[in-house]
């Protein structure tokens, strides 16, 4: 009944077997501790469970773990290179840009993809993007902020800083 | 009605560490590094998981719950329905109208209020068994007819959703602070001087329905202004813009040219890094009588006018002597003012 599957996780090749209907945040949290992808709405609404799969974003808890079979994913734990903040991260923290932190690992993972798509993106752009995630905290305003800060004072920064993460 | 009214500021003599500034939380690095540690995050030896049977009426009676195949599914184990929760859990806190009245329970017991509402849980090894015996759980419902809306609630003869209460009201209370009508009726004049044009407007607003005193309001923003002079052509609101009023007062008192260009580079500041500073010269000061040139002020500052006691603004040179009583207008880089006004004002 389970199935076998192969992925790649933050740079670490993993094999498993598991049950077909298993979900991919599931498995991230259970299987690899991975607690950054948090469980919010559990029917793909709210965002806070978003991992980027072979470098896009997708949401884990309507994701089911062999439909990642082969593929790498990249979750907010991935961002930081050892003590050293990635450059979103930064900027969240410098920019107010979150209170309770639930949102927060989809958000970055979210403002991550943008930011290497878009180097330079309006903040009508940064808002149209993050409508995908939902923030009960902040209002979203200092979130924009932050991305703007982020892509404003680190230019390629952040682009060059995840290719080698996510490839 | 007396606006709030605005404190008199005060100069802000030097930079300060804390209030005013941004601070980075200290909290924020582990929550942005995805390790926030929520309670779904917790992990303890033997732990098991629950999923919970919810209603899918708003208001409904509960028959009867078999949850007999749901406890035969290998991996659950127990099943708590909540008659079964009576005898295992305390009521919860009643933040209630009437506590002495009415219990809270923390699964429905005889009858649902909301869609929903707990009626069941089921505890297994796993959460994809736990949900997969909640499905298996049977409820037989006979449903009461529901209350959505707030006003109908209030109906006599309104449904009760909680019986014991004998009402739906859950709280009713009249916040009164001072007479606010007789305030309006005997004013001659209603006065709205907060910093937030849509308080200004409530107050206006206000007074227009409860009085007929004359209105006065202050407007912050000026693109808000043709709001206030619109709200009543019989009986216009005075509208005051401060950003008008110190237009207006600019233009009365700089009429030469050279000095309004010289403060339409002052708003470039705003932007740059440079910043204006009035060095005043007391009576003994070192440099009461030397020209500007001998001063020799640091490359990154210039002296862009003399305010001379009784007189114009008057544009110096190099030849300029300066007097005691006078004050210079210096810009300078961001940071050094403090610099400039120690060297020009210490023997």
């Amino acid at each position: 009944m389970n199935v076998p599957i192969e992925l790649t996780v933050n740079g670490v090749r993993h094999q498993a077997e598991v049950e077909p209907r298993m979900l991919l945040v599931d498995f991230l949290r259970e299987r690899l501790n991975l607690s950054s992808v948090h469980i919010g709405c559990e029917h793909g609404v709210c965002g806070t469970c978003t991992v980027q799969m072979d470098g896009k974003c997708i949401r884990s808890c309507i994701t089911f773990t062999p439909q990642a079979n082969g593929s790498e994913v990249t979750t907010a734990e991935a961002l930081a290179d050892g003590p050293q903040l990635h450059p979103l991260q930064d900027a969240f923290w410098e920019k107010q840009a979150l209170q309770c932190g639930y949102c927060t690992p989809g958000m970055l993972m979210v403002c991550e993809e943008l930011l290497r798509d878009n180097p330079r993106p309006s903040a009508e752009e940064v808002r149209e993007r993050i409508s995908s995630n939902l923030c009960r905290c902040t209002g979203y305003q200092f979130i924009i902020e932050a991305v703007m800060h982020a892509a404003a004072h680190y230019g390629e920064g952040p682009a060059a800083q995840i290719a080698e993460v996510t490839r | 009605v007396s606006a709030r009214t605005l404190p008199a500021t005060r100069p802000l003599n030097k930079e300060r560490k804390w209030v005013g500034k941004s601070i980075r939380r200290i909290e924020d690095p582990k929550f942005l590094r995805g390790r926030g540690n929520y309670i779904d995050d917790l992990r303890v030896d033997g732990m098991l998981h629950a999923a919970l049977v919810r209603s899918p009426y708003p208001h409904a009676t509960i028959k009867n719950i078999d949850a007999e195949e749901a406890r035969s599914v290998p991996g659950v184990v127990a099943v708590v329905t909540g008659a079964e929760a009576l005898e295992l859990a305390d009521p919860l806190p009643d933040f209630g109208p009437a506590p002495e009245k009415h219990t809270w329970r923390c699964l429905a017991a005889e009858k649902v209020r909301y869609v929903g509402e707990g009626v069941a849980a089921v505890v297994a090894t796993s959460r994809y068994v736990a949900e997969d015996a909640a499905d298996l759980v049977t409820v037989e419902y006979e449903q009461l007819p529901p209350v959505v809306d707030p006003e109908q609630a209030l109906e006599p003869g309104a449904p009760l959703i909680h019986e014991p209460l004998q009402s739906n009201v859950a709280y009713e209370r009249v916040f009164t602070f001072g007479d606010v009508d007789r305030d309006f009726a005997e004013a001659d004049v209603v006065v709205a001087d907060t910093g937030d044009d849509e308080d200004n407007l409530v107050v206006v607003l206000l007074s227009k329905k409860k009085s007929k005193a004359r209105c006065i309001a202050r407007v912050n923003n000026p693109a808000n202004k043709t709001i206030f002079e619109s709200l009543d052509p019989d009986d216009p609101v005075t509208v005051i813009s401060s950003t008008e009023l110190i237009l207006d007062v600019l233009n009365e008192h700089v009429n030469a040219s050279k000095y309004r260009s010289m403060l339409e580079t002052m708003h470039l500041f705003g932007k740059g890094n440079m910043q204006l500073v009035k060095v005043a010269i007391p009576a003994q000061s070192p440099i009461a009588d030397k020209t500007i040139a001998e001063l020799n002020l640091p490359h990154n500052s210039v002296v862009v006018a003399i305010d001379r006691p009784d007189r114009d603004l008057e544009i110096p040179n190099g030849d300029t002597r300066l007097r005691a009583g006078d004050s210079m207008i210096v810009i300078v880089k961001n940071g050094a003012a403090e610099r400039i006004r120690t060297l020009l004002t210490t023997p």
